[in-house]
C-alpha cells in the first residue's frame, strides 16, 4: 500500500502537471519504483520515489506559474483593449462614473491629507513630541476657552522650581516686529522666548548659537536675535557671515547670534525670535505667557498635570491677591494647535460620501449591465465562461476606478491649496496638509477599495448569465433577482448615508447662517475696518501710543466720504480682548464675572451707531 | 537563429536523449537516458516541464502512440525533435565543441 506522505506527494505532482501528462507522468513512475524494488530494496525504492516527487515539484510549480502567467497576461491585454472600447462607446456613463469617483475619492484625499497633517505625522520634536504640553492659568470664573489663556513668567518660574515630574517649563508670547537692514523695512511675526525655549524642543539652531541665559536677564532691550531660515535667506541673501551682523528691530540695532534650521517656524509661523526678558515690574497678575512643558521620559500627562495643580494650590497659598481659586491646565501639544477631533469627524463624514459615491457608481454599472445582458449572454453562448465575463467586467470597473483615482488626485493637489487659502484658521506650521507619499498611498488604498467595492461585486453579479437559454432580446432588461436584491440594499445604503451626511450638513448650515446673520447690535454694511501697528520703541511710552491713534483717527475722519472714525483694541465680531475679572458687590447672585476688556476711543459708539444704555461715552481726556 | 533562442543546459540534454532513443524517446525513458550518461538522478517533473517549455517553442513535438496492449493500456507520448529542434541542437552542439576545442576535463583525462 501506498504510504500516505507519497499519496500527498502524488496528489501534490498531479495537480501541478498538465491535465495530458500527469497519467502518464504518475503512472511510468510506479512502474520504475517497482522495478527497482526487485534490484534495490523496496524502502530504498520508495525513498527514490518520494525523491522523484519532490524533486518534480519545483520545475513543474515553475512551469505552471509561466504558464499561467502567459494565459493571463495574453487575455487579459485582449480584455482591456474590449474595455476600453466598450467604455469609450459609452461617454455618458464613464464621463459620469469617473466624475463622481473623482469628486468623491478627490474630497477624501484632501481631508485626509488635513488630518495626516494634523493628527496623524508625528511632531517636528523627534521623541519629545509626544512629551511636550501647554500649561494653561484657569480660574473659575474665566473658565470658558481655557485653552488660549497664558501663564504669568512669576508663575512659571515658580512651577518649573516645583514641578518635579517636568524636565522643562519655558514660554513663548508672539509679538510683531519691523525688520531692517538699512534699505528696506518689513512687519515680520516674531516671538519672544525664554531662553531654553529651543534646547527643550530639541531644536538647535543651524548656524550660530541658541539664547544663553544671559540673553534673557533683563533690564533693558534685547542684545541678541535668532532669525528664521528663510528671513536670514531674505534679508542677508543667505549669506553663511551673516552671524554678527547687526539688523534693525523696531529701530534698534541688534546682532544676529543663530539661524533655525529651515522649516522651523514655531509657534505660529514666526521668523525671528528674541530673548524674553522679564522687566523687574513684570506682575503675576499678568497671564500673558504660551508657557510649554517637556515631561520626564517615564511621566504620564495626568501625573504632570497633578503636580502642576498641587504646585499652583501652594502658589495661590502664598499669594492670594493674585492667585486666590486659580489653577493650572494642561493640554498636549498636539492637542493645543489641532483644537480636538472636528478633522476626524470630518474625515468620517467624507468618508459617508465616498460610500454614497459607491453605492452611486455601483447603481450605474448595474443599470448599464442590465443593458448589456444581450450582449453578456451572446459572449457566454460564443464560449465565454463565467470567469471570463467576471474578469472582463472587473477590468472596465478597474479602468473606471483608475481614472477617478487619477483625476482625484488632480483634484486633490488643487483641493489642498484651495484649503490653504480659505481656511479661517491655517493648520500649524508643521501640519501643512500635502498631497505627499503617505497621501498618494492612502489615496491608492481608497481608490483599490472603492474598485473592489464598485466594481467586482457588480462583475460577479451581472457575469451570472444564462448561456444555454434563449437569448433575450437586446430590450429585455429585467433584472434578475440577484441584481434586483444588490440595487435595493444599495438604496438602503445610499439612503442611509446621504441621510446622515443631510443632517450633518443642514446642522452646520444652520450654524454657519445663525452666525452670518447674528446681530451684533450695529449696523456692518457701512463699516470698514483697518489694522495698525506701531513699530519701533519710539511707540512704547502710552502718550506717544495715544498722539500717535488720535492722529490717525482724525485722518481717517477727515478723509470725504467717511462719516466718523474711532479706533480699538479689537476689532468687533473678529477679536477678543483681554480676560479680566469684576468682582461684584456682595450679597449679589454671583461674586465674581468674567469679561473681555477692549480699549476704545470716544468716538467709537458713535462710529458704531450705538447708543449707551445709560451714563456717557469717554471724554477726550 | 535568434540571440534569444538558445537552450539551455538540461534542455540539451533532453534534446540530446530525445536524438539517442529514436523512436522510444518518452517520458521516462529520456529521464533513464539521461541519468544512464550523466549520473544524474534527475526528477521526471523536470523531464516533463523541459518538454512542454520545448514544445513551446517547437523545438519538439510529440505522437500519441496506440494504447498499449495491457488490460487498461494507455497511450504515451513519443517524442521527436522538430526541424527547427534539430537546427538548435546542430547549432548549440557546434557552439559548444567549439567551446570545447582544446579543452580536456580532468574526469577525461583520467580515463585511460
Amino acid at each position: 500500500m501506498t504510504p500516505l506522505l507519497t499519496r500527498l506527494l502524488q496528489s501534490i505532482v498531479a495537480g501541478l502537471a498538465s491535465a495530458d501528462e500527469r497519467r502518464e507522468l504518475l503512472v511510468d513512475l510506479q512502474d520504475e519504483a517497482r522495478r527497482r524494488a526487485v534490484d534495490h530494496g523496496d524502502n530504498a525504492a520508495a525513498r527514490w520515489h518520494r525523491r522523484q516527487l519532490i524533486g518534480s515539484i519545483p520545475p513543474l510549480l515553475a512551469r505552471r506559474v509561466s504558464v499561467s502567467r502567459l494565459l493571463l497576461t495574453s487575455g487579459a491585454i485582449r480584455d482591456l483593449r474590449l474595455a476600453c472600447r466598450s467604455l469609450a462607446a459609452a461617454p455618458a456613463f464613464t464621463i459620469s462614473v469617473v466624475a463622481l469617483l473623482s469628486l468623491a475619492i478627490g474630497s477624501h484625499t484632501v481631508v485626509y491629507a488635513v488630518v495626516d497633517g494634523l493628527l496623524l505625522r508625528p511632531l517636528p520634536f523627534g521623541d519629545r513630541g509626544e512629551r511636550l504640553f501647554t500649561l494653561h492659568s484657569v480660574h473659575p470664573a474665566l473658565s470658558h476657552d481655557w485653552d488660549d489663556a497664558g501663564v504669568s513668567y512669576l508663575d512659571m518660574t515658580d512651577l518649573r522650581r516645583e514641578g518635579g515630574a517636568l524636565e522643562a517649563i519655558e514660554g513663548v508670547i508672539n509679538r510683531n516686529v519691523s525688520v531692517s537692514t538699512g534699505t528696506d523695512t518689513q512687519r515680520v511675526l516674531a516671538a519672544s522666548v525664554t531662553p531654553g525655549f529651543f534646547s527643550m524642543l530639541g531644536v538647535a539652531p543651524a548656524m550660530g548659537r541658541d539664547f544663553a541665559d544671559a540673553d534673557g536677564e533683563a533690564p533693558g532691550f534685547e542684545q541678541s536675535v535668532i532669525l528664521g531660515h528663510a528671513l536670514w535667506q531674505s534679508l542677508t541673501a543667505a549669506d553663511p557671515g551673516a552671524i554678527g551682523r547687526e539688523i534693525l528691530i523696531n529701530g534698534r540695532r541688534i546682532p544676529i547670534v543663530g539661524v533655525m534650521p529651515p522649516g522651523f517656524l514655531f509657534p505660529d509661523g514666526n521668523q525671528l525670535w528674541l530673548p524674553y526678558r522679564a522687566e523687574p515690574t513684570v506682575r503675576r497678575s499678568q497671564r500673558s505667557l504660551l508657557a510649554v512643558g517637556l515631561l520626564r521620559s517615564n511621566t504620564s500627562i495626568e501625573a504632570g498635570a497633578a503636580q502642576l495643580r498641587a504646585a499652583a494650590a501652594r502658589l495661590a497659598a502664598r499669594h492670594p491677591d493674585t492667585n486666590q481659586d486659580w489653577t493650572i491646565h494642561v493640554m498636549p501639544l498636539r492637542q493645543f494647535f489641532t483644537s480636538g477631533g472636528d478633522q476626524a469627524r470630518l474625515l468620517a463624514a467624507v468618508s459617508l460620501l465616498l460610500i454614497g459615491a459607491c453605492a452611486n457608481v455601483v447603481g450605474l454599472i448595474l443599470s448599464r449591465g442590465l443593458a448589456r445582458r444581450h450582449e453578456l449572454t451572446l459572449r457566454a453562448a460564443l464560449g465565454a465562461g463565467r470567469a471570463r465575463l467576471v474578469r472582463l467586467l472587473s477590468i472596465e470597473n478597474a479602468l473606471l476606478a483608475a481614472a477617478g483615482g487619477v483625476f482625484g488626485l488632480l483634484l486633490a493637489s488643487w483641493g489642498v491649496h484651495a484649503f490653504l487659502a480659505w481656511t479661517p484658521e491655517p493648520p500649524p506650521y508643521w501640519a501643512a496638509p500635502a498631497v505627499d507619499s503617505r497621501v498618494v498611498l492612502v489615496s491608492i488604498a481608497v481608490t483599490v477599495a472603492v474598485m473592489l467595492a464598485a466594481g467586482v461585486l457588480p462583475a460577479l453579479r451581472l457575469a451570472r448569465v444564462d448561456a444555454v437559454g434563449v437569448l433575450p432580446g437586446p430590450r429585455a432588461t429585467g433584472a434578475p433577482p440577484g441584481v434586483r436584491r444588490l440595487q435595493h440594499a444599495l438604496v438602503v445604503a445610499q439612503v442611509a448615508a446621504s441621510f446622515a451626511l443631510l443632517a450633518g450638513a443642514v446642522l452646520m448650515g444652520r450654524s454657519a447662517a445663525a452666525l452670518l446673520d447674528a446681530d451684533g447690535g450695529f449696523d456692518r454694511d457701512r463699516l470698514l475696518s483697518l489694522r495698525v501697528y506701531l513699530p519701533g520703541d519710539q511707540y512704547d511710552p502710552i502718550h506717544a501710543r495715544a498722539a500717535a491713534v488720535d492722529d490717525l483717527v482724525r485722518a481717517v475722519a477727515g478723509v470725504p466720504g467717511v462719516r466718523a472714525a474711532a479706533a480699538t483694541g479689537a476689532i468687533p465680531t473678529d477679536d477678543g480682548g483681554g480676560e479680566i475679572r469684576l468682582r461684584a458687590p456682595a450679597g449679589g447672585p454671583v461674586e465674581e464675572l468674567g469679561a473681555q476688556l477692549i480699549p476704545v476711543t470716544p468716538s467709537f459708539w458713535n462710529t458704531l451707531g450705538l447708543s449707551l444704555h445709560d451714563g456717557r461715552s469717554f471724554t477726550g481726556s | 537563429m535568434a540571440k534569444g533562442d538558445f537552450v539551455g543546459e538540461f534542455e540539451l540534454y533532453v534534446m540530446l536523449a530525445i536524438t539517442h532513443l529514436k523512436d522510444d524517446a518518452y517520458g521516462i525513458r529520456i529521464r533513464q537516458e539521461i541519468e544512464e550518461r550523466t549520473g544524474r538522478d534527475v526528477a521526471i517533473g523536470a523531464v516533463y516541464a523541459t518538454l512542454g517549455r520545448l514544445g513551446d517553442k517547437r523545438l519538439v513535438r510529440y505522437e500519441l502512440s496506440d494504447p498499449q496492449p495491457v488490460p487498461g493500456g494507455r497511450s504515451r507520448k513519443y517524442f521527436r525533435l522538430t526541424p527547427d529542434g534539430r537546427a538548435a541542437l546542430e547549432h548549440s552542439a557546434a557552439m559548444m565543441s567549439r567551446m570545447m576545442a582544446g579543452f580536456r576535463p580532468a574526469a577525461e583525462r583520467g580515463r585511460r
